[in-house]
């Protein structure tokens, strides 16, 4: 009896440790450690205040640690949109995953937000992280001469297509009594910020009184001297400021493209110019008002080219530099 | 039927009919998606153009001052071909995938001038314009389409009683490696000017030209001129400088097209032919001391010099015969003297 009575509380003991062990291990299936999420974006592409530039190919990167259970299901999505999904399939679900986006999907201004989701058989919801920047760096100037029948449409055309295109936009006119430096206070103020330009004007494409590698407005100082010296020294500024490139410049005046001293100057990534002479006429106004249009539609630089030559006959001199197959206004499709 | 009835009846038929009758002409003459799919496909098949068959086709409005209106028929995102709803002739074709898709891979120019316009003529043809090919004395110029990229820009100006229009042409831009078809682009449908009379001198007009351009330009310099009759729609162009009035833009005018070069800049002033008023104009956005335009490096040392340099062989070999003859004709007559004397 002694013997028996002294088994039954082991049996016992051994019947709870059985069962808290199955307990727990049925505790750790519900609340294990979580997978872990890490959320980045843009990492190489940020300016020194955070804010994201424009035009550039942005990275959303996510990097997924499972501790307890596999990953059944991956997501990213930037903003309202999911750029990327992972269900199960033959493979092991990425641990790290970078997607690759647009600024210019967004409006300037608007917070942008990377927002990484994964799900683990024992959970219908999702475990998120996010990361959120502050703005999507979109910013266009456009600048005609006051005294070119389309000085001022052309600048305005510009800074519409801009704005469509989700840029904070900017236009003027130019005084052709005074110099554009001193229209717009600081020619590098004007050139900082934005990463699309345009700039009806004259031009000259040649060595020209002490001016060399002449720019685009008239070489000659009782003419709006801004030489491609100036436009460079500019976009040293933003350089030195640690603001975004130029993602596209137009030089809409004579000669702009007769050598590649302003392409060279502006630091940008795509260019055009003309290669001789142009008019303040309705035809280059066309063709220009096409060029825009391509690049609203998202067709790459080459395809807007071919489309403003198809559109306006009598226009074909236009010397495209740079990138030809950057897209001004590029979104990338959801997944 | 009294007339009351007559004159019900009357009321709820008339406009039936009278809706009919405007709207049975535009429904057969109705542009159809299809038919211009067809025309373009056909197109691209005669080019050999490697587009597909993935075709669609929308309609486009305003397209430029002569196209008002035509059928883009879109092949991918390989070309657009661009119809006429009314007469079904090709008006515009672009190839995406051309040169400067691919301006990594820079090639040399293959072609020359006449072989350019013939291939530009044919293109015409097929595009049904061969109209147009035969207007004017078209303009064959190599151009650089992007640094080191190549092509031919064909331009068949368009005229009226052997005047050019000022703007109007069909222009054709082939790839100067191979001649395929880049870009073809027309304004062809232009008004008639109201008349080809000129009654006005180029050297007046010309002079008219200097005097306008003395108030709009703040240069003391006289400046040039120089005139050419053309055919121009009037604009407000120098309206606002305070000079001439607005004319009616609709009505295609003779006119000449003076150009005043004065302190580097280069003014255009539209002098009716008919009367000397001032219809419009433009201004050039540069001066006028451009720079030679640049040269592929085929035509500055390559193949397609080879015949001036045969030129030049051959007036070397005439030029070094003919001082021989000399010298040998010299010697002989000298050795005939000294055997006389």
């Amino acid at each position: 009896m002694m013997a028996e009575r002294s088994r039954m509380p082991v049996v016992w003991y051994v019947v709870v440790l059985v069962l808290s062990g199955w307990a727990g291990l049925w505790c750790g299936r519900a609340w294990g450690t979580p997978p872990t999420i890490q959320v980045c974006q843009a990492c190489e592409n940020q300016s020194p205040n955070g804010a994201l530039f424009s035009g550039t190919r942005a990275t959303a990167k996510a990097t997924f640690t499972s501790h307890t259970y596999p990953i059944k299901k991956e997501e990213i999505w930037v903003n309202d949109t999911r750029r990327f999904i992972w269900e199960p399939n033959c493979n092991a679900a990425p641990s790290k995953v970078c997607v690759p986006y647009s600024t210019t999907a967004w409006a300037d201004g608007t917070t942008l937000t990377v927002t990484a989701k994964c799900w683990t058989r024992e959970r219908t919801e999702p475990f998120v992280a996010t990361n959120s920047v502050p703005q999507a760096w979109n910013k266009s100037y456009s600048m005609g001469r006051v005294d070119f029948a389309y000085g001022a449409y052309l600048a305005e055309e510009a800074y519409t297509w801009c704005v469509l295109m989700n840029h904070c936009g900017i236009w003027s006119v130019s005084d052709p009594a005074s110099t554009i430096v001193g229209q717009d206070g600081a020619w590098g103020g004007r050139l900082l910020n934005p990463t699309v330009a345009y700039f009806g004007t004259h031009g000259c494409s040649f060595p020209d009184d002490g001016c060399p590698g002449c720019g685009f407005v008239d070489c000659r100082p009782e003419r709006n001297a801004v030489p491609e010296c100036s436009v460079a020294s500019a976009t040293g500024a933003k350089q030195a400021a640690g603001v975004p490139h130029f993602n596209f410049v137009f030089v809409d005046a004579c000669g702009s493209s007769e050598s590649d001293w302003l392409y060279n100057a502006f630091k940008t990534t795509a260019y055009m110019g003309w290669a001789g002479d142009c008019g303040d006429t309705e035809e280059y106004a066309r063709w220009t008002d096409a060029l825009w249009h391509g690049f609203h539609e998202m067709w790459p630089y080459y395809t807007a080219i071919y489309f403003a030559y198809e559109y306006e006959p009598n226009v074909s001199n236009g010397m495209p530099m740079g990138d030809l197959l950057y897209r001004v206004h590029l979104v990338y499709p959801s997944v | 039927m009294d007339v009351k009835t007559t004159v019900r009846w009357a009321a709820m038929v008339c406009p039936l009919v009278l809706g009919l009758v405007t709207i049975t002409p535009a429904l057969c003459q109705a542009p159809k998606a299809e038919d211009a799919m067809s025309k373009a496909t056909a197109f691209a098949a005669a080019l050999a153009m490697p587009w597909g068959e993935d075709t669609q086709a929308a309609l486009r409005e305003d397209v430029n001052a002569a196209r008002k209106a035509e059928w883009r028929v879109t092949f991918g995102t390989f070309a657009s071909v661009g119809v006429d709803p009314r007469t079904g002739r090709i008006t515009s074709a672009a190839d995406y995938s051309g040169g400067l898709a691919h301006a990594m891979a820079k090639a040399p120019p293959n072609l020359d001038n006449a072989a350019a316009l013939a291939h530009a003529t044919e293109i015409l043809k097929l595009a049904g314009l061969a109209d147009a090919a035969q207007w004017g004395s078209p303009d064959v110029a190599l151009q650089e389409e992007a640094p080191g990229v190549w092509r031919f820009a064909v331009k068949f100006p368009c005229q009226y009683q052997g005047i050019p229009y000022r703007y109007g042409c069909a222009t054709v831009l082939l790839a100067a490696e191979d001649g395929k078809l880049l870009v073809l682009s027309t304004a062809l449908d232009l008004p008639i000017p109201a008349s080809t009379a000129v009654l006005v001198k180029e050297e007046a007009a010309s002079e008219s030209a200097l005097t306008y351009a003395s108030k709009v330009s703040s240069s003391p310099e006289a400046g040039t001129a120089s005139a050419k009759l053309m055919i121009v729609t009037p604009n407000s162009y120098w309206v606002s400088k305070g000079l001439g009035a607005t004319e009616d833009s609709t009505i295609a005018r003779t006119a000449w097209v003076v150009t005043v070069e004065q302190a580097g800049r280069q003014f255009m002033f539209w002098m009716d032919a008919a009367d000397g008023r001032l219809l419009g104009g433009t201004q050039s956005k540069g001066l006028v001391e451009m720079s030679a335009p640049r040269l592929p490096p085929a035509v500055a040392g390559g193949q397609r010099d080879t015949g001036s340099l045969l030129r030049l062989w051959g007036t070397a070999l005439i030029a070094a015969s003919v001082l021989l003859a000399a010298g040998a004709l010299f010697v002989a007559r000298r050795n005939a003297r000294r055997s006389a004397a």
